[in-house]
């Protein structure tokens, strides 16, 4: 019997050994030498034990390996992982690389297979019309650190899970989620970690402390978008889609808590957003007001050309943080920085977030936003008395802008026309 | 109307003019008189001042005569185009050399008071006031695919350099660019309103797939604001401001006239005529030949004889062939005043031109003005 044994393990041994060695064999004794970290690193992964040799994901061309342009995309992953691959592009992070780019097609120095990030082969239309205007204007050398090493998420499982390991250990540390989900931007990483879920996760454990898989891939899910009720830049999604959503996140944090803590908490969080939101569309109303009236200095007209929209003043999700006036450059870190940190902190419960790092800047970019558009206002009516326009025309003109944006109705700019033409008897 | 009117053929007599007689054929009312005054180049500029005095051309020379045909001056030659100032004291002449054109401004003695060379071939002179003339010019270049037509506005004080606008720019296919002269340089023509805020003027647009054709614009002086009015064929180059500055009339098959700023067809003159000249009050208008009254035919003349009222409204200088004829005996009026404020009318008017305020918006004011 047991020589039955030994002998069933021997040819079962003898089996799987050629082919063990046969999926990787012609790689390794190079690349012991060459790239002894990524072979060690294969060698000890899932994959490895599974068979799953160099050229399954690298392909056989050596000389396009060379040339990288044999990156392992996620579409190679796909086939042996599809539940993980479909929940990720349903997910945020899926849209990850579209958000961080915009189409290249106009640029010199395009690359030849840039099209695949966007686009299906054979397909025009791109899988997501979302552009990044800051992304258009960076360098080669700083969109590809700068951003692609973030936003490249949506093709790349390697930006999560590293590139020859597999250990699952590695992507459950929130240190993963960190090399991009911090900074002045969205610091949800700090937030979280001295916040009291991230003290307990590190004093008591994580089933004391939840981190960021816990609540935002439960069940291992790859859909990291789940229970979100805001879009990235911190915009309420409609009501349609954010009720779902929020019964998603009811049902995460009621794994731990009470249904109705969790509900008036998120609510909460729902009132500093829109409180948050409201000191923004302030500010915003008042930049606006300024490019109706021609003070911002300078100009759009006046200054290099925005990447996605020409010469228009751009206060959306594209507006960008160079070549604008200094009091966009305000609203910019006001935006997408301080509006950010106070909800984002907010949802993650982190008090001084919230408040010191949140809205106590948010409410002082007002200050200062106010203060500088006194000042650009200033300057105008100045140089308005060297001009020989009168002065209804600029208001003419300031009513005709907002107008056209939408800003008024026709029977509102009617009325405030017929006011100025009045004042001008 | 045609049968109330005395068929009049004049054979003109010159005993008191020298050069070869000739007669023009025309049919005109009874009580209007029809002298010829000078010979002179047929096809040539002339221009009537305020004060009586006529400029002409005659074998290449510039000649100034008052209305009895007598010679006040002869000054200088090569004169393509000509305009009395509204004094009627000064008068611009063009010359063009070769691709630039010289801008002379004479007085009636025949003195050159001031000169300047500008780019291009001017197509017109008109004053805007007495230190301001203005003159349309076309800038053309030629290229394997094509030929480059632009349009600019120059503006001489007569001292410094003159200013320039670029007012249009225009790719000919080669065949529209082999036109004969007299239809492709018949554009960039200035009108100038009666308000002398705004100008207008035509240009030539060549669509692909279409024949060439001329877009009728308008251009606010103060503000720069520009705006495409009408359509009119090639030929009509020539517009007038009506003496109420809110329509123009247009050349063309048939002559129109055209709502200001909207550009809305308000009237139609029956056959084809270009060139069209208005007197003073409006009541009468020269188009094509055709001498109306109050949209009415009163008179015919040759139909390639050219036209202008005096600044009087007492008569009208016409040209055919090699003779310059006065028609005497109109029955013209003052033109209508133009506004009891000016200043606010004339900024009302910018702010219309910008679209700051609409054309009902901008009458409501007018009549709350008078009020």
């Amino acid at each position: 019997m047991m020589n039955r044994a030994v002998l069933t393990a021997t040819v079962l041994a003898a089996l799987m050994a050629p082919r063990l060695s046969g999926a990787a064999e012609p790689c390794i004794p190079c690349h012991t030498e060459k790239t002894p970290a990524a072979v060690a690193q294969w060698q000890g992964s899932a994959h490895a034990k599974a068979g799953v040799g160099c050229e399954k994901c690298h392909g056989s061309d050596h000389d396009k390996i060379v040339r990288g342009e044999a990156k392992v995309g996620m579409k190679v992953c796909a086939p042996c992982h599809k539940k993980a691959y479909e929940e990720h592009r349903l997910s945020r992070h899926g849209m990850g690389l579209h958000s961080g780019w915009g189409c290249t097609r106009g640029l010199p120095d395009r690359k030849k297979d840039e099209c695949r990030f966007c686009h299906q082969p054979g397909d025009e239309m791109p899988r997501s019309d979302v552009q990044c205007a800051r992304f258009l204007k960076q360098s080669p050398e700083m969109g590809e650190i700068g951003c692609n090493y973030c936003h490249s998420v949506e093709d790349a499982c390697d930006s999560c899970h590293s590139k020859h390991m597999t250990d699952l250990k590695i992507v459950r540390d929130p240190n993963s989620c960190a090399k991009c989900h911090m900074g002045p931007d969205h610091p949800q990483w700090e937030m979280w970690q001295t916040s009291l879920h991230g003290t307990l996760n590190v004093s008591a454990g994580a089933k004391a402390g939840p981190d960021c898989q816990t609540c935002h891939m439960p069940k291992g899910t790859h859909n990291v978008s789940i229970g979100i009720t805001m879009n990235s830049g911190g915009v309420p999604y409609p009501a349609a889609k954010a009720e779902p959503a929020r019964k998603e996140m009811l049902n995460i944090c009621s794994a731990c808590h009470a249904p109705t803590f969790a509900k008036r908490e998120l609510e909460r969080g729902d009132l500093v957003r829109s409180q948050s939101l409201a000191i923004l569309k302030e500010a915003e109303h008042i930049i606006w007001d300024l490019n109706d009236r021609g003070l911002l200095d300078p100009m759009p007209e006046n200054r290099p050309p925005h990447p996605l929209s020409g010469p228009r003043l751009v206060t959306d999700s594209q507006m960008l943080y160079e070549d604008t006036s200094h009091i966009e450059r305000l609203f910019f870190k006001m935006k997408k920085y301080d509006y950010a940190r106070t909800v984002k902190g907010a949802y993650h419960q982190n008090p001084s977030y919230t408040h010191w790092y949140g809205n106590a800047e948010l409410k002082m970019d007002l200050v200062d936003i106010k203060s500088e558009a006194s000042r650009l206002k200033e300057r105008g009516q100045k140089g308005a008395g060297a001009k020989t326009q009168p002065g209804a025309e600029d208001e003419l003109k300031a009513l005709k802008n907002k107008f056209d944006r939408g800003a008024l109705s026709a029977e509102e700019y009617a009325k405030e026309k017929g006011k100025v033409l009045e004042r001008m008897r | 109307m045609k049968k109330t009117l005395s068929t009049l053929l004049l054979a003109l007599a010159f005993g008191s003019l020298t050069g070869c007689a000739t007669t023009m054929p025309a049919q005109v009312p009874e009580r209007f008189q029809v002298q010829e005054i000078t010979d002179c180049d047929a096809g040539s500029p002339f221009d009537a001042g305020a004060k009586g005095t006529v400029a002409y051309v005659e074998h290449g020379s510039l000649r100034l005569v008052n209305l009895h045909g007598n010679v006040k001056a002869v000054a200088g030659t090569g004169v393509r185009l000509l305009s009395f100032s509204p004094s009627g004291d000064r008068l611009a002449v063009a010359l063009t050399p070769a691709e630039s054109t010289v801008l002379r401004i004479l007085d009636t003695a025949g003195n050159i008071l001031a000169e300047t060379l500008v780019e291009g071939r001017v197509t017109s002179i008109t004053w805007r006031s007495e230190k301001e003339l203005l003159a349309g010019a076309l800038m053309v270049k030629k290229f394997s695919f094509g030929t480059q037509m632009a349009s600019r506005l120059y503006r001489w004080d007569g001292d410094a350099k003159p200013e320039m606008t670029a007012l249009g720019d225009v790719t000919l296919r080669p065949k529209v660019a082999r036109l004969p002269e007299a239809l492709l340089y018949d554009q960039m023509i200035v009108a100038l309103s009666p308000y002398r805020d705004e100008i207008a003027y035509t240009t030539v647009k060549d669509p692909p797939l279409f024949n060439p054709y001329l877009k009728v614009n308008i251009w606010n002086l103060t503000t720069g604001s520009s705006k495409s009015i009408a359509e009119a064929p090639l030929g009509a180059g020539k517009v007038v401001y009506a003496p109420d500055g809110e329509s123009l009339i247009l050349g063309g098959t048939p002559g129109r006239r055209v709502s200001l700023p909207a550009g809305k067809d308000l009237e139609t003159w029956n056959g084809p005529g270009r060139a069209p000249s208005l007197s003073p009050s409006g009541n009468y208008l020269l188009l094509g030949g055709h001498l109306y009254l109050h949209n009415k035919e009163i008179a015919t003349f040759p139909p390639d004889a050219k036209g202008m009222f005096l600044p009087d409204g007492t008569g009208a200088l016409v040209m055919y062939k090699e003779q310059l004829y006065l028609v005497s005996g109109l029955a013209d009026e003052p033109p209508p005043p133009l506004a009891e404020n000016m200043e606010r009318t004339l900024k009302l008017r910018a702010l219309r031109s910008q679209g700051l305020i609409t054309d009902a918006e901008y009458l409501e004011q007018l009549k709350k003005e008078t009020k």
